[in-house]
């Protein structure tokens, strides 16, 4: 009886063993881990690209390159509309991004960003020319937007990205026309060259106090210190927003909402003098409630 | 165009009156778009009928795009996920903040208008509608759908309109702002890829 029943959990126990891989390829597809697919994917590979930002009635188009050299991320994108502008950070790929620990986290842990998004794998299609997963984040609360993510198939690079509000309006599409995987050494070696400053890895203290209320699951993810001004930035993972104590304030009324695509602005007063400016993408009522609870006692102005 | 204009007038008080017919309406605030004359008309009714109503200091606001809006939003039925935002957070919102209605002001809004679809030529296009089937969630109860019944076209009561001015002030201070959000987000997320750089505002940052 015993003998049959080690029989039993022997063969059991062979069964799960050989199962393992094949249930590590089914998370694979997991709407979690194509997150964390993609924030890797978004950081490491080598590609330039033109992509559309389309807002308010507004459509842009950009060009992008984006390469790693050496344990550093280079991103280069150039506005074709308008005034010409460029911009070129430089990151360090040793740094690691505390909106991606976040997701990380999340798939390891305990499913932090699923607590506050219902995440689908919603079938496939073709984003510049690539097949793609789309992958919908429906939020669970109104203090986010929804959004509508198209992943590449191959590479898991983020493709397109729609921002929709709760009326299922589109405030914001971002998305690729045309990309192309690989640089030559050159040109990556042309991109390092132009600039060599990394921006800071930015350590974190405490400062979420001078916050009294977050929607759930936002914490503090980075934090930028000058002269006059403070800015902290929170996110949950997905979505993102910024407290900046000191920001200029424009005249006139005041609490002052604008809104441009899925960002929007908040100016108010803390204690009729100190001026908060709150800033992301996300609703007017997570701005507006996060602004009404910054507490700023233990600032310099 | 002068037969034109003399029309539109006539249109124009239609709508002050609440009596223009949705067709006049239409035409009047493609008139509106047109016609400056036209435009410092309806500006001077409205400015007339808030001073009327002792709704002074007389601010004055441009409320042709709202009625375009609500004419064009009127019969499509939307779904919302959780409470019915139009209805309760518009209006908590905007008792509590100075509403600013910036006109041709590089895409900026009034945070409390309702946007148009993204490609704003696209204006009466059918919402995003989260695609049904396969793994869709049923959605709970809480998430009923809204239906917006279409009604008469009515001009809501005015509000503040702050001078050229602040208009250009608060849109400096707002890029200002998006710059320092963007500059953290982009060092913070690489889950958006470029979009916080693409985010950056079109005007100068200083």
């Amino acid at each position: 009886m015993t003998q049959a029943r080690s029989l039993v959990l022997l063969f059991l126990f062979l069964c799960l063993s050989l199962a393992a891989p094949a249930t590590v390829w089914a998370q694979a597809d997991s709407p979690r881990q194509l997150l964390a697919r993609m924030a890797q994917a978004n950081r490491t590979l080598d590609y330039r690209g033109v992509f559309t930002h389309e807002y308010a009635g507004a459509l842009a188009s950009l060009a992008i390159v984006h390469a790693v050299r050496d344990g550093r991320e280079y991103q280069k994108i150039v506005h074709l509309n308008g005034t010409p502008r460029e911009w070129l950070r430089v990151n360090s790929l040793a740094c690691r991004r505390a909106a991606d620990q976040l997701l990380a986290a999340t798939h390891l842990a305990g499913a932090e960003v699923e607590r506050h998004y219902r995440l689908w794998v919603k079938g496939e299609d073709r984003v510049a020319g690539r097949p793609v997963r789309i992958l919908h984040a429906i939020p669970e609360d109104p203090y986010r937007y929804g959004q509508v993510l198209a992943l590449d198939r191959e590479t898991g690079l983020l493709l397109q990205a729609l921002v929709v509000d709760a009326e299922g309006k589109v405030l914001e599409r971002f998305q690729f026309a045309e990309i192309q995987y690989g640089l030559a050494p050159e040109e990556i070696a042309a991109l390092a060259e132009e600039r060599a400053a990394e921006e800071p890895c930015g350590a974190l203290a405490e400062d979420e106090q001078l916050v009294g209320w977050l929607p759930p699951g936002f914490r503090l993810l980075g934090r930028r210190e000058a002269e006059r001004e403070l800015a902290l930035l929170f996110g949950d993972g997905l979505a993102f927003f910024s407290v900046v104590i000191g920001a200029p304030l424009p005249t006139g009324p005041r609490p002052l909402f604008l809104r441009r695509g899925a960002t929007g602005v908040w100016f108010a007063e803390v204690g009729g003098e100190i001026p908060v400016g709150v800033v992301g993408e996300v609703p007017a009522r997570t701005l507006e409630r996060v602004a009404a609870t910054v507490r700023v006692a233990g600032v310099r102005p | 165009m002068v037969e034109r204009s003399e029309g539109a007038r006539e249109s124009l008080s239609a709508l002050m009156d609440g009596e223009a017919s949705e067709f006049e309406v239409r035409r009047l605030l493609d008139s509106l778009d047109e016609d400056p004359e036209l435009r410092a008309r309806w500006r001077r009714y409205q400015l007339a009928r808030a001073a009327l109503r002792r709704e002074l200091p007389p601010r004055v606001v441009d409320l042709s795009q709202r009625v375009r809006d609500a004419l064009e939003g009127a019969p499509a039925p939307r779904r919302t996920w959780g409470v019915p935002l139009a209805a309760l957070g518009r209006a908590a919102v905007a008792a509590s903040v100075a509403a600013v209605t910036v006109f041709a002001a590089l895409h900026w809004r009034d945070g409390h208008r309702a946007d148009p679809q993204v490609a704003s030529s696209a204006a009466g296009a059918p919402r995003f509608q989260w695609p049904a089937g396969g793994a869709m969630p049923v959605l709970p109860a809480r998430l009923a759908s809204v239906e917006r019944t279409p009604g008469p076209v009515r001009a809501a009561p005015p509000a503040a309109v702050p001078d050229p001015e602040a208009v250009r002030q608060s849109i400096e201070a707002a890029t200002w702002l998006i710059h320092r959000h963007a500059a953290l987000a982009a060092g913070a997320a690489a889950v958006q890829g470029p979009l916080p750089l693409a985010r950056l505002p079109r005007e100068a940052a200083h």
